[in-house]
């Protein structure tokens, strides 16, 4: 079996399975749904009150304790790299380029 | 061309054995191991009343949560759309156990590490996907937690897998291949090194993942009242819980069967080897309720240095020495 057909394979019988379990829960969840707490609380107050006042931004969300983790790796790339001087950038992006070079010239010359 | 006694068997594989009720059952078992055994560390009894020593309580909990306990409706709530990434998460678990030895109707192919990860991520998105499909500020912090744990935690499974295979299907006519890694394992002192340093990683990024404690920020019981599975109710919470112990069943028997060599010293043809590799699972799971029974939860963002301080670094140091081996 080559990975294309392997990758098809293995999709198609994820699908079939999702499939069963979802029919299995549809038909289970007929039964038991029910609409009494249509409305959402939220310490005992409607969420209506809320959703528009406060949130948490989505930059706080998502990105914010990732960028405290690796807060000196920001700070590096903002203040040493991406200062907004086109040299500076010039230099990075040619560092970059030097490395890809010297990594090829290892794998064409020493590994293979 | 296939025959249909290929295509039963592969129905028949991945529903049954070692699919979709062998890993809820083995899911649930598991359930009751570390309920049991936490309970017992603890001073506690627990389960007890449903079955032998409480076996069945698992069981009987996910039936009166499927058949008994109403499911609540609110606004603003994606129902369908929650079911079908539970589902599917489930169906890829399902599906990733015909890469194993144990299954009648086996996968393979070269390079097919890259397939066995793409079928477990289904999971983690899965549970990710549940948080931000219901309208309720608790889960959806607990779904960007969870997001922000896997960011960092993913990438050391996918890196302690893929040093191990590299060792472990050298020189096999199928290279990078999930079911050669296992069932003709190619070892020398280098490969061991590679092995003992990505089983280090892999164990506690599946901690991780499974969100066990210390790493469970994104349920976080006392702080976000359950977090991603707080609005969850009846059949829905159901199928939560299956796909959640299925999850860290099915990753401990990777470790099992990948990392420890599954039944050796016997080999797979032994009758007793399904004993030994049930006793190195009971083993692994016994280590992970340890930790979990003596620690305490920590913050997010301790949980990311620690996991690129202790888990990225020793797997990226295991693949450096994989593929120099």
């Amino acid at each position: 079996m080559d990975v294309l057909t392997l990758t098809v394979l293995t999709t198609g019988l994820m699908l079939l399975v999702g499939l069963i379990i979802l029919i299995s829960y549809l038909i289970v969840r007929r039964e038991s749904s029910s609409k009494s707490g249509l409305e959402a609380y939220l310490c005992g107050e409607s969420m209506d009150d809320f959703k528009n006042h406060i949130s948490l931004g989505s930059s706080n969300l998502y990105w914010g304790s990732v960028s405290a983790v690796l807060k000196k790796f920001y700070d590096v790339l903002r203040d040493k790299i991406h200062t907004g001087i086109l040299n500076d950038w010039l230099v990075f992006m040619s560092l970059w380029f030097f490395i890809a070079v010297i990594i090829s010239f290892i794998v064409v010359f020493v590994g293979g | 061309m296939v025959s249909l006694y290929e295509i039963l068997l592969a129905v028949v594989s991945v529903l049954i054995y070692p699919g979709l009720i062998f890993l809820i059952v083995v899911g649930l078992l598991t359930q009751w191991f570390m309920r049991k055994l936490v309970g017992r560390l603890q001073n506690r009894i627990g389960p007890k009343y449903v079955g032998p020593i409480g076996l069945a309580q698992p069981f009987a909990d996910v039936l009166k949560l499927m058949f008994v306990k109403e499911e609540l409706s609110f606004r603003g709530r994606l129902d369908k759309f929650l079911a079908i990434f539970m589902a599917l998460g489930l169906g890829a678990l399902a599906t990733a156990m015909l890469f194993t030895p144990l299954s009648p109707y086996v996968v393979k192919a070269p390079y097919d590490v890259i397939i066995f990860i793409y079928l477990m991520l289904w999971t983690t998105a899965a549970f990710s996907f549940i948080g931000l499909s219901l309208s309720n500020p608790f889960t959806i912090v607990g779904s960007s937690r969870l997001l922000t744990q896997i960011l960092f935690a993913e990438p050391v499974i996918v890196t302690s897998i893929i040093a191990t295979t590299l060792v472990l299907s050298r020189n096999s006519e199928t290279p990078l291949s999930i079911y050669s890694s296992i069932i003709n394992p190619k070892l020398d002192v280098l490969g061991l090194v590679v092995i003992v340093l990505s089983l280090i990683a892999f164990f506690l990024a599946v901690m991780v993942k499974t969100m066990i404690k210390p790493f469970d920020i994104p349920e976080a019981e006392t702080e976000l009242a359950g977090g991603l599975l707080a609005e969850l109710s009846g059949p829905t919470l159901a199928l939560a819980i299956m796909l959640h112990y299925s999850e860290i069943a099915f990753l401990t028997l990777i470790a099992t069967l990948l990392f420890l060599g599954g039944p050796y010293p016997l080999s797979y043809g032994d009758y007793l080897g399904p004993l030994v590799i049930a006793v190195k699972y009971l083993i692994l799971l016994f280590i992970i309720t340890l930790i979990r029974a003596s620690a305490g939860r920590i913050r997010i963002e301790q949980a990311s240095s620690m996991i690129i301080k202790y888990m990225l670094t020793v797997s990226v140091v295991a693949l450096i020495i994989a593929s120099l081996a």
